[in-house]
């Protein structure tokens, strides 16, 4: 600013700031590209000698996996994969949505402050707890469930439920978040039309908010795909198709767990190595492709419900308006409806009783649909509120189960030599101090690197970064680098920082691993945070007079601080909780004393938990023990971002 | 002329393809109310956010033709635009407080452009909301969120935001469209009040408005400044067809 | 923030370069130890007494066989530890073993399936199919639930190759469950009806009650069996260096064979070699 009487002639000697500041947040946001593109290429790079070795048709199309015969034939992880996941997203989505519903805009304000931090403990549940659950829980509990179907009980069924269990926190949070930042004159509008709540829910506020709900499941898919650890251990790992295609009480095995189960033993740049990292940049395909039907789905619904959803009245009324479900639509559904239930029936029984009782439920649904023409608005919001309200309760009890089994039986193994104490015995008796220490360093670690990257990143895409194309590659590459399985960032980070660098198994490898793997989802979330922010809040600072920078920090990024904060929170669970990145990494088994550098390794909770359990029998009273204390410190960790965010949310409603 | 704080001469915009203002042209005159006025669509808030450069925010907005303020083309590339947003202040439609104190809505704006004394703050809050005529209603609690005032309330303290930053000049954006008959009212005696120490540009959708309180009014059809003069004038003795059509609400 | 990133890639460029050229001497002192997760747990024994002894710190990494071979073969790490044989390419890549121990490969059944030992020749059957139904080897009435360790592991491995010895054409059938540890293998044995597992001799001590180990050919894998050779399902569990081993890894060795090293190998679960 010059001191010119006039006070607003330049500046020609004077950098502009903002532009300084565009070029560096395009530098740093750059960054995270690269880091996304190395990855790419680590991959890539060595998938190679096998589309040499075996060809592309070959290994998508055979039936067999046998590397130890030489056969590559991936088709049947392919397969598990898919099945997997569409049953984990087909699970969680509805009852996650309805869930997020519930929180948004049933639930009075004081249960909501308890159930969204609730919904949010579930991503602080270690992958490897999941896992174990999903073993002596939920499996022989399906297999009570169905005898004469689950012979084994580890199944598809059992992939899906756990796959479903483990999204549900992302996708409850996200799309609650979206919900949130309808802005409340839209809701106004609608119900001073005569709209009950519910109709004014399901017509105007999820539509509105589509855009955060996709990116919701779109993070969702993200964490079932690349899961591995979990759903290693329920799903059976048979490489085989199921027969018929939809059975899902066959055994099948996903593409994450053959990496995992068989990444370990084989030998460096063999064909069967190179077969390996075909079948990841194979997901990290499949990914890709998820994210773009994604996105067209979301460009249709906005289309339909006109593209400025600024304007509200315009908005609104081409959607409450009554809409007739037009009869093409209407048979769809009910073919639909109709092979569905032969499949899932069918599993059970012969085909006449199949087609028998289809044919019941098809005449069921018409004739609810006719009665229901008849019930009147306020009772349908009462059934629709009722059945919003058993799902979170079903959605809590699961929670409480899964940390009430860790609870029962940790608690035995806690005391002050547990908590203080080194191990011993293999790790059956002793403590776990060195492994306390070394998760919270990791944390503390990861969140150091990845935290500025990934709000940085996330406030130039939503802020600088108009909508071209090369912001919309970024924004692929950023959530294909979501549904990258735990175990090849693991990878990436043995062979870029443990062996090239040469770093070796150290905290600051382990740190730099798990940054990686959490930052597309800091970015993505801190950018919808941002977009939330109302327009006229920037334009009301910019007319003052202050610069876009000092606009994006002194007012947008505050006034998205709580949506931040979430994206923060959901990444401390991975953070601590993922195994596969810090194993390749990091960790060691034991240790005497606390290492003094970053360049030592450390011991971590997850890792523990895993090592006992797998290699370790008769620790069983540890690995509880083991499991109780990385959910107190991750909880802890948790109730305090909420109790920040509370407390923000408080100043700040439009 | 001397008087004139802005001339905007031959002023064209066009936002992609379509042309949103043709060859505008009239003067802003130093502490007097002037008034924009005209059916919807118009042209009358672009021409408003053309003044401050708000329109720079549009990316696919063009302009050509000048407007020029203390003899220079405020769309010179050499102009520090952030420092002319510090001298043209804006009222928008809607208000739109900042989720934070009212003190710290009002200190916002000194703060950016350097002041850190924090005596010189707490004179520029309560000197701004004096003159914003809120000071009587809102001196004892400063400290509460902005948020939980009332619309004409928060209205004013948009305006106490903007005259906090020592501007001169105000646009007005529809300020009072918004707001009920008794905050209306306050906000016109206000304007009149302001423009003793400011030069205002309103842009109001409301005629009588403009006829109570301006001293120069425009009218915009399409895209084009119809008829500029003293309000006087413009409204009793038009010499436009079309301005006399829209005065006497034969259309609107 | 900016301030807080430079700083971020500040101190990761300086650690980076103050690690190339550090890359010396820290790890002098270090003990580095890679490979096998059998071997981990009884490695972890082994430094508890060895730091003791020697005021060394030893890093100690899974990985797998494959994984401790290769690190040898670079440098990443002193020694490997391989649950199996050295292949001749890792032979000679200039590995060379020591053997420190021996690992049986147990069969275990879950309780309900009333039999207490099966020949070679129906072990192979049942795990490629042929028999499917407990009763066809003199047990219940229940199908048999096949569950195996991953394709790569040294423990599954051992199993095949000695199923190849009854059966030269033997592969395992397709719908197995497969679990890459111990511990998995040892839960599914558990907690399913009608199931059979193979798991490594230290995790016999430490069957639930749902489980039971049997006896192959009427010999029961102890340690005398083993070391024997009458218990037909066992391997090899070595050390693998660079050449010969020298500093302090070959002080290790030396003391790993030793008594006090060998009473390790015994509590571990394990079969001495000395």
């Amino acid at each position: 600013m010059s001191s010119d009487q006039n006070g607003f002639i330049k500046r020609s000697k004077k950098i502009d700031k903002d532009s300084i500041m565009r070029f560096v947040l395009m530098g740093i946001a750059s960054v995270t590209v690269l880091i996304i593109i190395f990855i790419i290429l680590f991959v890539f790079g060595n998938s190679i000698g096998a589309i040499k070795d075996i060809g592309i048709v070959e290994f998508l199309t055979g039936n067999t996996w046998k590397p130890s015969s030489d056969e590559y034939g991936a088709l049947p992880l392919i397969t598990g994969t898919v099945l997997v996941t569409a049953g984990a997203i087909l699970f969680a989505l509805p009852i996650g949505l309805a869930s997020a519903i519930f929180i948004s805009e049933v639930a009075p304000e004081k249960a909501r402050n308890i159930l969204k931090p609730i919904s949010e403990v579930f991503a602080g549940i270690p992958s490897v707890v999941y896992g174990f659950f999903g073993l002596i829980v939920l499996v022989p509990f399906l297999r009570e469930l169905f005898p004469d179907q689950l012979l084994y009980g580890s199944s598809w069924l059992a992939g899906s439920i756990l796959l479903g269990i483990m999204a549900l926190p992302t996708i409850i949070s996200v799309s609650e978040d979206a919900l949130r930042s309808v802005p409340s004159s839209f809701r106004e509008a609608s119900v001073a039309m005569g709209a009950t709540n519910w109709e004014t829910t399901r017509k105007i506020v999820v539509p509105a908010a589509i855009s955060g709900i996709s990116a919701a499941a779109i993070l969702g898919v993200g964490r079932a795909i690349g899961e591995t650890m979990a759903v290693m251990m329920v799903t059976g790992n048979s490489p085989l198709i199921p027969e018929p295609l939809w059975n899902i009480f066959d055994m099948v095995r996903t593409i994450t767990a053959t990496l995992a189960l068989e990444i370990p033993e084989v030998v460096t740049g063999s064909t069967h190595y190179s077969a390996l990292f075909l079948l990841a940049l194979i997901l990290m395909i499949m990914v890709l492709i998820i994210n773009y039907f994604a996105k067209i789905i979301v460009k249709r619904t906005k289309r339909k419900f006109g593209e400025s959803v600024s304007s509200s009245d315009s908005f609104i009324s081409k959607h409450i308006s009554t809409k007739r479900i037009s009869s093409m639509e209407r048979s769809a559904g009910l073919t639909l409806i109709f092979v569905l239930s032969m499949m899932i029936i069918s599993l059970f029984t012969n085909l006449i009783l199949s087609t028998v009782i289809s044919v019941i439920l098809i005449v069921f649904v018409l004739i609810i649909n006719r009665l229901s023409k008849k019930i009147r608005s306020v009772d349908k919001q009462k059934i629709a509120h009722t059945t919003l309200f058993i799902v979170m309760t079903f959605v809590c009890v699961i929670l409480f189960i899964i940390i009430g089994d860790i609870v029962i039986k940790g608690l035995p193994a806690l005391s002050f030599d547990f908590i203080t104490g080194y191990p011993s015995n293999e790790g059956r008796s002793g403590g776990i101090y060195p492994a306390i220490v070394g998760t919270v360093k990791l944390i503390i670690g990861t969140l150091i690197i990845a935290l500025p990257l990934g709000i940085t990143s996330g406030v130039y895409l939503s802020e600088y970064a108009g909508n071209t194309r090369l912001t919309k590659i970024i924004r692929s590459a950023i959530d294909t680098l979501n549904g990258t399985p735990s175990v090849v960032f693991g990878l990436f980070g043995m062979a870029a920082l443990v062996i090239f660098l040469g770093l070796g198994h150290s905290l600051i490898a382990g740190c730099v691993t798990l940054a990686v793997m959490v930052l597309p989802v800091i970015t993505r979330t801190t950018e919808e945070a941002i977009s939330a922010v109302p327009k006229d809040l920037r334009e009301a600072s910019l007319a003052m007079g202050a610069s876009k920078w000092e606009t994006t920090t002194k007012i947008v990024i505050p006034a998205a601080f709580s949506g931040i904060l979430t994206g923060i929170i959901l990444s401390l669970g991975r953070a601590a909780g993922e195994t596969a990145p810090i194993m390749f990494t990091a960790t060691v088994v034991f240790q005497s004393s606390i290492p003094s550098s970053i360049f030592d390794p450390v011991m971590a909770l997850p890792y523990h938990l895993y090592y006992l359990a797998a290699e370790v029998p008769g620790s069983t009273t540890n690995q509880y023990g083991t499991a109780l204390v990385l959910l107190i410190i991750v909880l802890s960790m948790f109730m305090l971002a909420s109790i920040i965010r509370y407390h923000s949310n408080k100043n700040i409603k439009w | 002329m001397k008087d004139n704080v802005i001339e905007i001469n031959n002023l064209n915009l066009w936002y992609g393809e379509k042309q949103a203002l043709t060859d505008v042209s009239f003067p802003i005159r130093k502490n007097k109310i002037s008034a924009l006025i005209g059916p919807s669509g118009c042209g009358k808030s672009t021409l408003l956010r053309s003044i401050n450069r708000m329109n720079d925010l549009i990316a696919k907005c063009k302009i050509e033709g000048q407007i020029m303020y203390h003899e220079q083309n405020i769309y010179d590339p050499n102009v520090d635009v952030n420092s002319l947003r510090k001298k043209i202040g804006m009222i928008f439609q809607k208000p739109n407080p900042f989720p934070m104190s009212i003190r710290d809505n009002i200190t916002y704006g000194p703060k950016i452009h350097g002041i850190t004394d924090e005596k010189e703050l707490e004179k520029i809050v309560e000197r701004s909301l004096v003159q914003a005529a809120l000071w009587d209603e809102v001196g004892d609690r400063l400290n509460q969120s902005a948020l939980a005032l009332s619309g004409g309330q928060q209205q004013r303290l948009c305006i106490a935001r903007a005259l906090s930053v020592s501007p001169e000049i105000i646009l007005m954006d529809e300020p009072t469209s918004a707001l009920d008959p008794l905050a209306t009212s306050k906000i016109e005696d206000l304007a009149c009040e302001l423009e003793k120490e400011y030069t205002v540009v309103i842009v109001t959708h409301n005629m009588q408005q403009a006829s109570r309180i301006s001293d120069y009014t425009g009218f915009m059809y399409i895209g084009k400044m119809i008829e500029f003069g003293d309000t006087e004038s413009i409204f009793n003795r038009p010499t436009e067809n079309l301005t006399e059509r829209y005065i006497t609400g034969r259309f609107g | 923030m900016i301030v807080a990133v430079l700083l971020t890639a500040v101190v990761c460029i300086a650690g980076t370069y103050s690690l190339t050229s550090n890359s010396g001497s820290s790890e002098d002192s270090d003990l580095t130890v890679t490979g096998s997760t059998t071997i981990q747990p009884m490695m972890s024994l082994f430094q508890e007494e060895f730091e003791k002894y020697a005021s060394v710190t030893m890093n100690v990494t899974g990985g797998g066989s494959g994984a401790g071979a290769t690190a040898a073969i670079n440098g990443t790490a002193d020694i490997g530890m391989l649950s199996r044989d050295l292949k001749s390419s890792e032979i000679s890549s200039g590995l060379v073993a020591h053997v420190i121990a021996m690992d049986g490969v147990v069969i275990i059944v879950n309780s309900d399936v009333g039999v207490t030992d099966l020949t070679l020749e129906q072990l192979a059957k049942i795990y490629d199919g042929e028999i499917t139904n407990w009763k066809d080897v003199g047990g219940m009435d229940l199908t048999i639930a096949v569950v195996a360790r991953e394709d790569g592991s040294g423990t599954r491995e051992c199993f095949e190759t000695t199923m190849k010895t009854v059966d030269s054409s033997f592969v395992m059938k397709n719908d197995v469950a497969t679990y890459n540890s111990t511990g998995g293998v040892t839960s599914a044995v558990n907690s399913t009806p009608g199931s059979i597992g193979y798991v490594n001799l230290n995790a016999v001590e430490h069957l639930s009650n749902n489980t039971k180990a049997i006896s192959v050919d009427g010999i029961a894998a102890t340690s005398a069996t083993v070391t024997d050779g009458s218990y037909e399902i066992s391997r090899n569990l070595i050390l693998v260096t660079k050449g010969e081993a020298t500093g302090m890894a070959a002080f290790f060795l030396n003391w790993v064979i030793s008594e006090d090293g060998q009473k390790i190998v015994e509590d571990a679960g394990f079969v001495r070699i000395a």
